[in-house]
């Protein structure tokens, strides 16, 4: 009789978890991509959902218009037969004016729904989120952003980015976010730099090659190239500097009233083609090379901080490297001395593997 | 009114490590990160080290009591408060232990709620984690104790993804400048830190099911000190992995870290982490009914399967009455008030109270031959 009743118990229980809401796969519409523009004050939004067929599954672009983001999801039940999960969104892309605009409502949102994960990719389109997004569903490869994303952290010159390092630049103090930035080229969709941000609001796009100088200053890089342009042997050379891993070294001198930072980078890279007459074998000529190449490195960093200090952004977060030196701390005095403090720079790259 | 146990339903003294420390370690390390920088910041982890030593403390006192004759929480009551006000505040202490098990329960199922199940009603869940509880607690002191022991064993897998993988994002900057709050936000926050070490205080109702339960002192302790090093550890990987400014926008810390984790058969870790919290949650639960019905037994008598069906429909009917997070974040700001004085009030009350009448009386009723026996469950 106790036995029968604990056997009760047990299909109860099973019972009761079957009641459970059910989310069946074929039968949600997941969005994998979200874009969305500011257009004369309303909000466009538009995402990249798969259909499945019995045979081929395509790819659907909804598209909507709202004045207010958070009617956004809503209103894309509205024009699909099945409910929207963002389970699986991988990315969101925002349109050039609506970063300029301030992304921190949209953020926020992603970051307090539970359903979002935190390496969810967020990206700026030039100029409409809604042409990236059509761009890919003309390609037909819905993870396209957040696949070339991660691509690129790993063999090219993007920074490590996600959601979460988004909010880490973003709400911590003494830094500002960086996103990757898309174009329309040719019919394709191409990564092309970094969108830069002062607080939540977009205000400059780097180039590639920016980018790269980048990455070097703010993680451990395993990847990136970047093109240069030395003179050997009263010869100009030009070539690519290929990153196999680097390091950055920061020291800060808080004794002055304005604090100064020394930048030490430190690069082990690779060369793989280059002219005939330049016989990189040859120690000596490795070493001048060597040489030349910090020098040019050390110019093109020092005036990629000054240009950044110009523009009163801090992507590299030397705030933070004040404020975790600094006994009192007071963010908005930072920001007012920021395109004041000095920066100097120093590199020392060393070459391997030549290609000989 | 000593009473003694059978020896087939004691535990070994190694087990009040097990004890102690699941019931430390529960729903509060999902979400305590942000609650303790809001006063001390990046240096509140210097306060999760004072709250565990003040923890240290009140343990001794409590061994200290009860080593010296006074059994449990009710022999304790009636010695320093006599017969009559001693029973009713034991029966004031049931009620606290019985809301931290509610409130523990109903924490839980929010975040299930929150996190798995959006549209399911609170009760649903709750029903089927008391069904569990039911079938646990019944089994007497023993089993809750081997829930105890399941509950450190198995979450303990879970450290290995929450302490490994978060370092990719660590920003060592984070921790610096070290030292820059002064006591007095140390002390603010370790306040707030003091909630996340409820648990422990179940040693005035275990006590007696310890075999040579004064050697046990040593296993309390060892299971304060690891669960104050778990949280420090926790807080310092959480400090490393945000910035104080992202860290004010997350709800649950411990559970946005997992949810970065990225492991190839398994995109979401945080779903699996929230079905294998249970675990930690039941041991809470359990032994805080037990220590209830335990008491309910002691004080009017009534049989402890009796006490439990009626604890567990008090325990469903509160669920069904407390919805919403607003109510619930109430009730458990209120809790955190009254646990503070519960410790830091009314333990050394109570410790101040023995030494100065009750040891006496305790020594000189051991003297008195013949002590009742009773079953135990």
């Amino acid at each position: 009789m106790v036995a029968k009743r604990k056997w009760i118990l047990v299909l109860l229980i099973w019972i009761m978890t079957g009641c459970s809401s059910t989310r069946i796969v074929s039968e949600v519409q997941l969005i994998h991509s979200l874009g969305l523009d500011l257009e004369d004050q309303k909000i466009e939004g538009a995402a990249i959902t798969h259909v499945y067929g019995k045979e081929t599954t395509q790819i659907e672009l909804l598209e909507t218009k709202s004045s207010n983001l958070f009617t956004i999801l809503p209103d894309f039940n509205t024009i699909t037969p099945s409910q929207v999960e963002l389970g699986q969104l991988r990315s969101v892309i925002v349109g050039r004016k609506y970063a300029e605009n301030g992304v921190e409502a949209l953020v926020h949102t992603l970051c307090r729904d539970p359903s979002i994960g935190f390496r969810l990719q967020l990206a700026v389109a030039e100029t409409k989120a809604l042409t990236i997004l059509k761009g890919i569903r003309h390609m037909q490869i819905p993870f396209f952003i957040s696949d070339s994303v991660a691509q690129n952290i790993k063999t090219l010159n993007l920074p490590k980015t996600n959601l979460h390092i988004f909010l880490f630049n973003l709400y911590g103090e003494g830094r500002d976010p960086y996103l990757p930035y898309f174009v329309m080229h040719n019919d394709r969709v191409k990564l092309d730099g970094l969108a830069l941000f002062r607080d939540d609001k977009f205000v400059h796009r780097i180039n590639s090659k920016e980018s790269f100088l980048l990455k070097i200053m703010v993680e451990k890089a395993k990847s990136g190239q970047i093109p240069f342009e030395v003179t050997i042997k009263n010869r100009k050379e030009t070539g690519m500097l290929k990153n196999l891993h680097s390091h950055a070294v920061f020291d800060v001198n808080m004794n002055e009233s304005v604090p100064s930072i020394r930048v030490k980078l430190m690069i082990n890279g690779q060369i793989s083609d280059y002219s005939e007459w330049l016989q990189l074998s040859n120690p000596q000529v490795l070493r001048q090379m060597e040489k030349e190449l910090s020098s040019y490195l050390q110019k093109e960093v020092t005036i990629f901080i000054k240009h950044l200090q110009k523009l009163e952004v801090d992507p590299v977060g030397f705030g933070d490297l004040v404020r975790s030196r600094s006994t009192s701390w007071d963010y908005s005095h930072f920001k007012k001395m920021y395109p004041h403090i000095k920066i100097a720079v120093t590199a020392s790259i060393k070459l391997e593997q030549t290609g000989e | 009114m000593s009473t003694s146990i059978r020896e087939s339903a004691m535990v070994s003294p190694f087990f009040v490590f097990f004890l102690v420390h699941a019931n430390i370690v529960g729903i509060g390390i999902l979400g305590f990160q942000r609650t303790i920088v809001s006063h001390a910041g990046y240096d509140a982890w210097i306060s999760l080290l004072l709250a565990g030593a003040s923890i240290h403390l009140i343990i001794w006192m409590l061994y200290f009591m009860l080593n010296a004759g006074s059994q449990d929480l009710f022999s304790l009551h009636e010695l320093c408060f006599g017969k009559w006000l001693g029973k009713l505040m034991s029966f004031v202490v049931l009620i606290y232990v019985w809301m931290a098990a509610f409130l523990i329960l109903r924490s839980y199922v929010s975040i299930v709620k929150q996190f798995i199940f959006p549209l399911m009603h609170t009760w649903s869940t709750t029903l089927i984690i008391l069904l569990l509880i039911l079938y646990i607690v019944a089994g007497g002191f023993r089993t809750v104790t081997g829930v105890c022991f399941l509950g450190v064993v198995i979450p303990a897998i879970l450290m290995l993804p929450l302490f490994l993988f978060p370092f990719e994002y660590a920003h060592p900057n984070n921790l610096f400048p070290m030292f820059s709050h002064n006591l007095t936000a140390l002390i603010a926050s370790a306040k707030d830190a003091v909630i996340n070490y409820m648990g422990f205080e179940l040693v005035l109702f275990y006590y007696p099911f310890i075999k040579r339960a004064a050697h046990s002192q040593k296993w309390a302790h060892a299971g304060v000190l690891i669960s104050t090093l778990l949280y420090v550890a926790v807080a310092i990987v959480t400090f490393l992995m945000f910035s104080h400014g992202e860290l004010d926008k997350i709800i649950w810390p411990t559970l946005t870290m997992l949810k970065i984790v990225e492991i190839p058969i398994l995109q979401r870790l945080e779903f699996i982490v929230i079905s294998l919290w249970l675990f930690v949650i039941l041991p809470n639960i359990c032994l805080n009914l037990w220590g209830v019905t335990r008491g309910m037994k002691q004080l009017l008598g009534i049989s402890q399967i009796r006490s439990l069906l009626l604890l567990l429909i008090s325990l469903a009917m509160g669920s069904y009455l407390l919805e919403g997070t607003t109510p619930l974040l109430m009730a458990l700001d209120f809790y955190g008030k009254v646990s503070l004085v519960f410790i830091y009030g009314y333990i050394p009350l109570l410790f101040v109270l023995f030494l100065l009448w009750g040891k006496k009386r305790s020594t000189a009723r051991h003297q008195t031959p013949g002590p009742e026996t009773e079953n135990a469950r």
